[in-house]
């Protein structure tokens, strides 16, 4: 009785190792107790077959591609604060922008003092004067897109010489991009997009469909003319539907284009 | 401009060192959960601590084994969160007989029952094991770890990652072969339910 006990304490014990067995990282007196156990037991000896075709199968899974955003985030700087997706606040969303702008640009280490006289005189030439405004506008996406415009206008955070490899969801004959980086409009995740059109400069949102179409009077307007436009102390909104998503174009009136020279 | 000068070497080092890594980590971070955007989060949160231990790593060459450290941080505080939400009972010990105990019943071709399973199936049935039991077969038979980079990674002694290896696998086994008969991965014990989101 005593050696059947002793027999099955060794068997469980010898289980253990048929892992670093099957592996090869035993001892040479280990694969040696293993080898002996192994001559005079069927289910150990079976065990170890069983791991060496599921490690060989395993070993063998296809992998997944890195997500193209993810991979945008994870090259921005890494000090960004990388909010957990779903439970973005607006305060957080105002943070991630204005470290977009820093880590895209890489304004502190290459911009010196000259450089920040020139990106005040590209300011004020490039952009109108602006005064801030409460926004009451009564689509909140059409008013955060002017608030977002008139805040990071006014920070001046352009460099001329900066070259983006990205398009934006709308173009037009002069317009070129300038820079993209992920924000939250209306509570959902965005991608938005300065882009020189002449010598101003507009941004593009690329909003989700339930966010565009949450208002219900451009709803009524996009359904009815195609586009929803806003005008707002010299700024102007237009909103269109594009493929499962919506666009906001907001800029200087006179330098958003006709709607029949924008292509989509 | 010094200081810049150097915060931006610093940058560029740590995306340099750990940029290669970006995939890998992010799938094991997917084979881990249900839901891409849980393992996106977790792989941001894990590059983020990184960049702010970045000087720690002693050894560059072994950065995979260091970010999967903290990767295994990140996820064991968020599970720990979301089981405190949720208010489940913490989990079992992995340690218990009843998983020592078990041999498989599986009689018939084994190779063949693995070839005709997706990879996709096989990387739920991993999810339905104990966490300590599939972590283990995560970095070792997907990820190709060696025993002593496993120690590394999850604290715990060189012959702790040799036993749930073994018991892992059989335990896998014998779930495999249940699904094949049931159709279904059984969930090995109810009380881990809900945490592999």
């Amino acid at each position: 009785m005593r050696d059947n006990s002793n027999l099955k304490v060794l068997h469980l014990e010898i289980q253990d190792l048929l892992a670093g067995y099957v592996d090869d990282s035993l001892s040479e007196t280990e694969k040696y107790i293993v080898e002996v156990h192994l001559a005079g037991c069927q289910a150990c000896r079976m065990d170890v077959e069983r791991q060496q075709q599921l490690s060989r199968r395993l070993n063998h899974l296809t992998h997944a591609r890195l997500p193209a955003h993810l991979q945008q985030k994870l090259d921005r700087s890494p000090e960004q604060p990388t909010p957990m997706s779903g439970k973005r606040t607006r305060q957080d969303s105002w943070r991630a922008l204005l470290n977009g702008f820093k880590s895209r640009f890489q304004i502190m280490p290459i911009i010196t003092l000259s450089g920040w006289v020139v990106a005040m005189v590209l300011m004020l030439v490039l952009l109108p004067p602006l005064k801030p405004s409460d926004h009451q506008h009564t689509v909140p996406m059409v008013a955060q897109v002017l608030a977002e415009y008139q805040s990071a206008g006014t920070s001046g955070q352009f460099n001329r010489h900066s070259k983006v490899e990205v398009n934006a969801p709308a173009s037009w004959p002069d317009a070129r991009v300038l820079a993209s980086w992920e924000t939250s409009i209306g509570g959902a995740p965005a991608t938005a997009y300065a882009v020189r059109s002449g010598n101003q400069i507009v941004f593009q949102y690329a909003v989700t469909e339930k966010v565009f179409f949450r208002n219900p009077v451009v709803r009524m307007k996009v359904a009815k003319e195609g586009r929803y436009q806003a005008k707002e102390e010299g700024l102007m909104v237009v909103a269109l539907p594009v493929k499962k998503a919506g666009l906001l174009i907001v800029g200087p009136e006179k330098a958003i284009p006709e709607i029949r020279s924008i292509s989509l | 401009m010094n200081f810049f000068r150097r915060k931006k070497q610093r940058q560029q080092n740590f995306q340099q060192v750990t940029a290669p890594w970006r995939e890998r980590l992010y799938n094991v971070a997917l084979r881990q959960t249900r839901t891409s955007t849980r393992a996106e989060d977790w792989v941001q949160e894990t590059f983020m601590r990184a960049w702010q231990d970045f000087d720690d790593l002693a050894d560059p060459q072994a950065v995979y084994a260091w970010l999967l450290k903290i990767l295994d941080h990140v996820i064991a505080d968020d599970i720990r969160k979301e089981a405190r939400r949720q208010q489940i009972a913490p989990l079992i010990s992995t340690e218990e007989i009843f998983l020592q105990e078990q041999h498989s019943s599986y009689q018939g071709p084994f190779e063949q029952l693995l070839q005709q399973q997706t990879d996709q199936q096989l990387i739920k049935a991993i999810q339905s094991l104990p966490e300590d039991f599939g972590k283990v077969i995560l970095l070792r038979d997907i990820e190709g770890l060696s025993y002593q980079e496993l120690s590394r990674i999850l604290d715990v002694p060189e012959g702790t990652i040799m036993s749930r290896l073994s018991r892992g696998r059989r335990l896998l086994s014998n779930i495999l072969n249940r699904s094949d008969r049931q159709g279904s991965f059984p969930q090995t014990d109810k009380r881990t339910k809900g945490i592999y989101k």
